[in-house]
Formats: C-alpha cells, sequence, structure tokens
C-alpha cells in the first residue's frame, strides 16, 4: 500500500529514468522490443519496493535490475556467449538521426563511433559513468566489477577515446 | 562479489603505492574525483607534481568527460509502448487504492519462483565471464510483465489523480491539526493558513502609505543631521558566465558585511524581491546524482524561496503582508538573523481570474530527452488539468520553424489541449524563427481584461525564439510586459540550460524562472503553486530596509546578489523588480553585526574614545530597523509605499519559531553548497539538526526531502 506521495515518486521515477534504462537494456539486448519488455519489468519489481528501502540509491537499483533482467533474457533465448564482447552491442537507430546542427552532428557521430569501437565492457562502464552520472561504486555494485577493476575499465577506454578524439576536446 | 581477471591484476595498483607511470589507473580516478582511497590522492599528486604528462593528461581526461557527459545526454532512446506504460501506471495505481490485488501478486510470485530457480541454474552455466553477474535477482518477480487493468488515458490519467490525491491526503492531515482555516481548492496554492504569529515580540505595525513627500529615498528616521546624499547601498559583482558542461551560470561575489558608516545614507539596503525557485531545484538535480553543484548556480534567495513559510494574511490595503522576526544567527552565535517575509494574498477557486495561457515550446531534437519534452508534456498536462471554461490554451512550437500546434482552446476542451499534447515530438534544430512573437500575438488577441495574460516558454535553454540581435528579446518582452502580458519560463533537462539567460528573461518579462526536474516539481510549480506561478496580485516590489546604527554595527543581505539596487531606485518607479503571485510567500534574510557584538572580547577597554556618542546625541530608539515596501498593483503605473518596524527581543535561535530555524538551515545549506566564507560554525550535521528541528507539519514532503539532500551532500565528502 503506497500513499498517493509515494506513488507520485514512484511514478517520477519511471518517467525519469525510463530512457536510460531504455538504451541500457537495448545495449544489452541488442534489441527495442526485448528492452521493452526489460524495462517494463524492472519498474513492475521498483513498484514492489517500499520508496525507502530503494531511494537512497535508486538509480543504482534500477541499473542493476535492469542489467539481470536482460542478461536473463539473453540467456533464455541461448544468445549469451562467454566472450568479453557480446552483448554490449552496438545499436542500430531505427530513425535517421535528428537533423541538428551540422558541426554538431559531426561531433556526436564522431563520438558514439568511436565509444562504439571499444571494447564492451569498457563501452559499458563509459556509458554508465558519463551518460548515468554513476560513480565507480555504482557501477560496481551494477555490474559486479569491482571497484579497481572499473577503473581500470574506464582508464582503459578513456586513452583510447583520448587517442581517437583527440581534436574534439578542447583545450584545457 | 566481483570478478577477477588475473590478466587485468597487474593493472590494479594497491591503495597508497606510488604512482609512476601515466598507465595508473588511478591518475584517471584522480581527474573524475573518483579516488577511492585517501592515500591515493597523496601518491597521484605527488606524481602530477614532477610530470607534466600527467598534469596534460589529467587535464585532457576531464575536458573529454564534459564532452562525453554533454553528447551522450542526446542519444536516442527507445521508448516504452504507450500500452506498457499505461500498464505501469495502473500497476502503481493497483498499490494504492485495491488491496486485493497483493494477493494476485503473490500467487504469480509463486510460479515465477519455479521459474527463478531453473533461471539461475541456466545462468550459472552460461556465466563463464562476460556481462554476466552472480548477483541474485533483487526480488521475485512474474516472469511475464501483467498488465491488471488498462485505463483509457494512459500515463496521464494516473498523474491526475496521483497529483490530486496528494492534495487530498493533505487536507485531511491538516483538518485534523485543526485551527487553521483552509481553503479547498487546486488555487490555493499553499498549505496551511494557520498562523503561526510573528514571535520575537515584534513591533509589527504598518505604518501606512508613506509621507507623500516626492523624492527618490525614504527620508530617514534614525538620525536627523543632513549630511552627503546619494550612496549606492550595494554595488553588483561583475558578473560573467561561466560554462559548465554545456550548461551556463552567471557568476556573481556574495553581498558582503557592509559597515554603517559615517556616511547616513550607509543605512539603506535597497533590492527587488525575487520569486524564482530554479536554483534550489538544480543544485537538487545535481546532488541527486551525486554531484557537486556548480557554486554559482546557488542562489540563497531562490533557495529559501522554494519553501513554503506560514504567515499571516494580508488584511489591509495592500495585497501583500509583512513579518518580521529575529533570533540568533545559527552559524555566528554573536550576530543577529533577521527574517523579512512577505506573503501574497490568495484567493478562492471562484475567484480566480480566467486565464489566457500561450505555452511556447522547445521541440528542437535536443528536447528529446525523457527528462525534458516527456517531462515537459507530462507536467503541461498537469497544469491544464486544473482549467477550466473560462480559461483559453494555445499551444506554439519552435525548432527549425515555428508552428501553431493549438489555436486559443477553451479550458474545457480537455481532450484537444491534451491530444495536441500528446502529439508532439521533438526533432530538428532550433534556428531563428517568429515563435515568441506568434505567441505573444495569439496572447494580446485574446487579452482578458483583469485576468491572467502569460506566455510560457519551455525549453532546455535554447533561445533562439525568433529575435537574435543581442538584447532584442529582453526588449521585446519587457516591452510586451508593459502591455500586460506575463512571462513565465520554465527549464528542462541538462546539459544546455542557459540559466542566467532565463532567469534575466523573466525578470524583464514580469515573471518566473522555475526549473522542473521532475514530477514532483512540476506538481508544485504548476499544481500547487499555480497562483503564485501564474497569477500576479503586485508587480516592481522592492524593498528598502533602513537599519538603526544605535543598534547595528553592519549587515549582510543574504542572496539577491543580482537584484540589488541603488537607494535613489527605491521611489524610482521606472526601475523594473520583481513580482509576487497569489498566496506567494516570499523571504528575505539579513544577518545584522549589533553594535555591541562582544567581537574584540580579549582586547582592552579603549581609553581615548568615549563610548555611546550616537546614543547622547538622538533620542534612544528601540527599533532595530524599519522596513520600507515599495509596489504596483498588477495594471498600475505608479508605486505605492508602506513601511513596517521592528523592535529585535533578543530571541535566540531555539526559540525561533519553526520556519524561522527552517529558513536559516536553508540559507546555511546554500552557503555551504557555495563555499560561502559567510558560512561561520556551519558543517552540514549542524543544517541537518536545524532543519530537522524546524521541519514543522511539512504537508508536501518538501523539507523532508531538503533534509535527505543534506544527507547526500554529507555523502559527496566535499563540504
Amino acid at each position: 500500500m503506497k500513499t498517493s506521495e509515494n506513488r507520485l515518486w514512484f511514478r517520477s521515477q519511471m518517467v525519469e529514468h525510463e530512457a536510460a534504462l531504455m538504451r541500457y537494456a537495448a545495449r544489452i539486448t541488442g534489441d527495442e522490443n526485448r528492452a521493452r519488455d526489460v524495462v517494463q519489468e524492472t519498474f513492475l519489481r521498483l513498484f514492489r519496493q517500499e520508496r525507502e528501502a530503494v531511494e537512497a540509491h535508486v538509480l543504482q537499483w534500477l541499473f542493476t535490475v535492469c542489467r539481470n533482467r536482460a542478461l536473463d533474457v539473453l540467456r533464455k533465448e541461448g544468445r549469451m556467449t562467454t566472450t568479453d564482447e557480446t552483448g554490449f552491442a552496438a545499436l542500430q537507430s531505427p530513425d535517421p538521426p535528428p537533423e541538428a546542427a551540422l558541426e554538431n552532428q559531426e561531433t556526436l557521430e564522431r563520438v558514439f563511433a568511436s565509444l562504439d569501437r571499444l571494447p564492451s565492457r569498457q563501452q559499458e562502464v563509459i556509458r554508465l559513468k558519463f551518460q548515468n552520472g554513476l560513480s565507480y561504486k555504482e557501477i560496481s555494485g551494477i555490474t559486479s566489477h569491482s571497484v579497481s577493476y572499473v577503473g581500470v575499465l574506464i582508464h582503459e577506454g578513456m586513452k583510447t577515446l583520448r587517442a581517437s578524439l583527440g581534436a574534439l576536446i578542447p583545450e584545457a | 562479489m566481483t570478478d577477477n581477471n588475473a590478466q587485468n591484476d597487474s593493472k590494479m595498483p594497491r591503495p597508497g603505492e606510488p604512482v609512476t607511470h601515466s598507465e595508473d589507473p588511478r591518475l584517471t580516478a584522480y581527474a573524475l574525483d573518483e579516488l577511492q582511497h585517501a592515500e591515493d590522492r597523496v601518491a597521484v599528486e605527488s606524481y602530477l607534481d614532477s610530470s607534466s604528462e600527467g598534469r596534460a593528461q589529467t587535464e585532457s581526461t576531464r575536458a573529454l568527460a564534459d564532452v562525453l557527459s554533454e553528447k551522450l545526454a542526446t542519444e536516442d532512446a527507445p521508448q516504452l509502448s504507450p500500452e506498457q506504460r499505461a500498464s505501469l501506471a495502473s500497476a502503481l495505481e493497483g498499490q494504492g487504492a485495491r488491496p486485493g490485488a497483493r494477493r494476485a501478486v503473490l500467487r504469480r510470485w509463486v510460479t515465477a519462483a519455479a521459474a527463478l530457480v531453473l533461471g539461475v541454474l541456466f545462468w550459472r552455466v552460461l556465466s563463464g565471464g562476460g556481462l554476466v553477474s552472480e548477483k541474485p535477482a533483487a526480488a521475485p518477480a512474474p516472469t511475464v510483465a501483467v498488465a491488471e487493468k488498462r485505463e483509457a488515458g494512459g500515463l496521464g490519467t494516473h498523474a491526475r489523480s496521483a497529483g490530486r490525491s496528494v492534495s487530498g491526503a493533505v487536507d485531511g492531515s491538516q483538518g485534523s491539526g485543526g485551527g487553521g482555516s483552509r481553503v479547498d481548492a487546486p488555487f490555493d496554492t499553499y498549505g496551511s493558513h494557520e498562523v503561526v504569529g510573528v514571535a520575537g515580540g515584534a513591533v509589527n505595525e504598518i505604518t501606512g502609505p508613506a509621507a507623500s513627500s516626492p523624492g527618490p529615498q525614504k527620508s530617514l528616521g534614525y538620525l536627523s543631521s543632513p549630511k552627503s546624499a546619494d550612496s549606492d547601498a550595494l554595488s553588483l559583482g561583475e558578473r560573467s558566465v561561466v560554462p559548465t558542461g554545456g550548461e551556463s551560470y552567471a557568476t556573481f561575489t556574495e553581498n558582503p558585511f557592509q559597515p554603517l558608516t559615517q556616511d547616513r545614507y550607509s543605512a539603506l539596503s535597497t533590492f527587488g524581491i525575487d520569486v524564482d525557485t530554479a536554483s534550489y531545484s538544480i543544485a537538487r538535480r545535481y546532488l541527486n546524482r551525486g554531484n557537486v553543484p556548480p557554486p554559482d548556480a546557488v542562489r540563497l534567495e531562490e533557495f529559501i524561496n522554494a519553501f513554503d513559510y506560514a504567515l499571516p494574511e494580508p488584511t489591509g490595503e495592500h495585497p501583500f503582508s509583512v513579518s518580521l522576526d529575529a533570533a540568533t544567527a545559527p552559524w555566528s552565535p554573536r550576530h543577529r538573523l533577521v527574517r523579512i517575509g512577505l506573503k501574497g494574498a490568495a484567493f478562492e477557486e471562484e475567484e480566480r481570474p480566467p486565464c489566457n495561457l500561450v505555452f511556447l515550446l522547445d521541440v528542437s531534437g535536443s528536447m528529446k530527452a525523457q527528462d525534458k519534452l516527456p517531462l515537459l508534456i507530462e507536467s503541461l498536462k498537469m497544469l491544464v488539468r486544473e482549467l477550466d471554461a473560462t480559461d483559453r490554451v494555445a499551444l506554439v512550437t519552435y525548432a527549425s520553424g515555428s508552428q501553431l500546434v493549438l489555436p486559443p482552446t477553451s479550458g474545457a476542451d480537455k481532450t484537444a489541449i491534451l491530444a495536441a499534447l500528446d502529439g508532439l515530438s521533438a526533432a530538428g534544430s532550433t534556428h531563428a524563427s517568429d515563435g515568441i512573437q506568434q505567441a505573444y500575438r495569439l496572447a494580446e488577441e485574446h487579452f482578458v481584461e483583469g485576468g491572467v495574460n502569460r506566455v510560457l516558454l519551455a525549453t532546455d535553454g535554447d533561445f533562439n525564439v525568433g529575435l537574435t540581435e543581442e538584447n532584442e528579446l529582453e526588449t521585446f518582452i519587457a516591452a510586451k510586459a508593459a502591455s500586460g502580458v506575463f512571462l513565465t519560463v520554465l527549464g528542462f533537462g541538462t546539459g544546455n540550460l542557459q540559466d542566467s539567460k532565463a532567469e534575466i528573461l523573466a525578470d524583464r518579462g514580469n515573471g518566473n524562472y522555475a526549473y522542473i526536474d521532475s514530477l514532483n516539481e512540476a506538481d508544485k510549480v504548476l499544481v500547487r503553486e499555480m497562483g503564485a506561478t501564474l497569477v500576479t496580485i503586485a508587480k516592481d516590489v522592492k524593498i528598502q530596509v533602513e537599519f538603526n546604527p544605535e543598534h547595528v554595527a553592519s549587515y549582510r543581505l543574504l542572496g539577491y546578489e543580482n537584484r540589488a539596487l541603488a537607494a535613489k531606485d527605491f521611489r524610482d518607479d521606472t526601475k523594473d523588480a520583481g513580482e509576487i503571485g497569489a498566496g506567494h510567500t516570499v523571504t528575505a534574510l539579513y544577518e545584522i553585526v549589533p553594535v555591541n557584538a562582544p567581537d574584540l572580547v580579549g582586547a582592552v577597554d579603549l581609553k581615548y574614545q568615549v563610548e555611546a556618542s550616537v546614543e547622547e546625541s538622538v533620542p534612544n530608539n528601540p527599533e532595530t530597523l524599519t522596513v520600507n515596501l515599495r509596489y504596483k498593483l498588477p495594471d498600475g503605473e505608479v508605486g505605492r509605499e508602506f513601511s513596517v518596524s521592528f523592535v529585535d527581543r533578543e530571541q535566540s535561535f531555539e526559540e525561533a519559531n519553526s520556519d524561522f530555524r527552517f529558513a536559516a538551515a536553508v540559507a546555511a545549506f546554500g552557503m555551504a553548497l557555495r563555499q560561502s566564507d559567510h558560512r561561520g560554525e556551519s558543517d552540514l550535521g549542524a543544517i541537518y539538526e536545524w532543519a530537522a528541528s524546524g521541519k514543522g507539519t511539512d504537508p508536501y514532503g518538501d523539507r523532508a526531502e531538503f533534509l535527505r539532500l543534506v544527507r547526500q551532500a554529507q555523502g559527496l565528502g566535499r563540504y
């Protein structure tokens, strides 16, 4: 039984985090429809929690459940392999990119292209860090990598990105 | 549980181990402020001291981090289907209303649990590493998402009922609290009308319209010998704009302590009120994401005014009341803290003036993010549901060009308005269009005499609404404000926000600026405080405080830095200032150093200066200060004036009422986030205690949320 104030809070979580979770689930499952089911399931599980129990770390909670559900789906469909490079796939955007300002578009495309070339583990943690603002600790909680391993993955990924995006990084 | 990848162990240094090369991952962690062990900071910094390569890498990592954060935020995301959203919303509703639903869920859990056991086995087999986690799923759950009940209207319907039931619950709790008369209507924007009374024994009489003598300044009541005139009470710190990621916040210098000097006019402090609250929601957004808000995004007055305080309703000829109280400044026990509270007249639902609203919405590609257009649509739906047949709503969008999406439509025709909102989608770039002219033209064509005529501009930061020349937009908006159409700016999303620009536009447009970071905030700004947001009851409200040098050595206004006015501007009715909305409360805090403050406790008594030369020349006046107010009625051109005097009864902080303690805590929190030099003895622990002691009934949970934010900030370990 939730108070109406708490229900509003749960609804806000849906509005605020749907996009982030959809991106994440789609990356892992490689498929938008599967991602939709995963995210719906994630929110259903959230709704069964007490607000007090999850509020302090709700983003980490959502990503953890979302990740586990997404891997579950892959596993059920027998598409899971044990190599490092599966799962966090480059997702083809079904829509043509929005006609944003041209130079901006170029930057965007280069950032995404460089990111897509990273090993999937690096891609995953870099997206969690910079797209979703999660800390090393939270990422460690979500991915079950140790905090120091998260540090190594981000360090290596950033090194590659610095090299490939050099010109786009503003001079300090 | 952690995965152990032997090949990576060599790359993982032990805590405190010296950094010897640029491949050490702690360098990246340091640049991102993610070092896990204090001793690593020493190791990294000593390496950076000796390595220019390391320093360059650190800078470059930070710059790359900014680029990534900014660009990744704009990435397209697939969306849930409308059916899924509706089914989720009804699942959530079910948890509030129907106890029977629990049993059904439980039954499904049992079957699901069996499936889960199989699932875990399978999973183990496949998890040779890679992305697979050994963590058990957080909770047993049905394997199939089941919509128990579908309702037409999807999310929207539920947003409404959720929002409504919040006010319902509040009404109930306050009824039992007793004492307060309560207007039970959506337009009653503030919870309790219970008058707490102005504690501290304030001399709180309204002395009526001031003497009609013309002239730019109030005459000085406390000192009578004529001396030099004309001094600007406060000087505005120079303003420049600092980009933070893609966002920009104007830098400003905090008001310093102003001593009362030989210059008699140094006893005057003059500013225009500010009703904006965006700064608080922006800081909340940062803190909720575990980030430190940029100090310049923190404006104390917007923090303080983000909360509602119980103040007496205005009763006399003026549309707002003024209350004063004072107590020890908790962060600086020798100083006094004086609170000036303004409360605008509220109205009953049936008295609400008709609204003529034109929404001008940014639908450029950057608005695609979930916390932008989708949140905007949900937010406006909440507002639209409060409207009725006397109101008119029109929708204009701008992106590559501007488009009239919905001509002015009766508030009773909710289906049409909601459908138009639902049909919005973000695409295209923003560039010059005539969106703003079109919006104001519509508002003017359907102008309602005596009603609310307002353009609501919602954007994530692109103000390319049709006027591109420097200041052209500001001038246009100011001119339109003079004709009676006011502006509300609603900021959304991250990464692109032109905070200072939004604030300036809202000022020029006799309006307000709110930042919407969640449905809760939308509910607060657009539903609970709709009157305050939309209905202006007094405009160009200015405050000029005269301090009595008998009691006050120096003073400091907390916040309002960009609202400072020269003393002579007080009676200059061409000088713009802030507006008060219906039912709105506006609070200003002054920190005062009393003349008897024993700041020099350890020093000898002065031999050559005789004490109390001032007291000898002037009859003893117990008043600490007088607050002079000047304002115009919403359609008025000439300022009206009144004043309130105040005697400080030396109340301690503990004796102050809960609102006072809470407001002080909020100010102290703002100072902590700004790393202010004036924060004195406050730390986040103390601030938490002060706020907790002032939490009061907190009908909407706003103050509880503040307490959570203080904890969140403590967790960052920065303050």
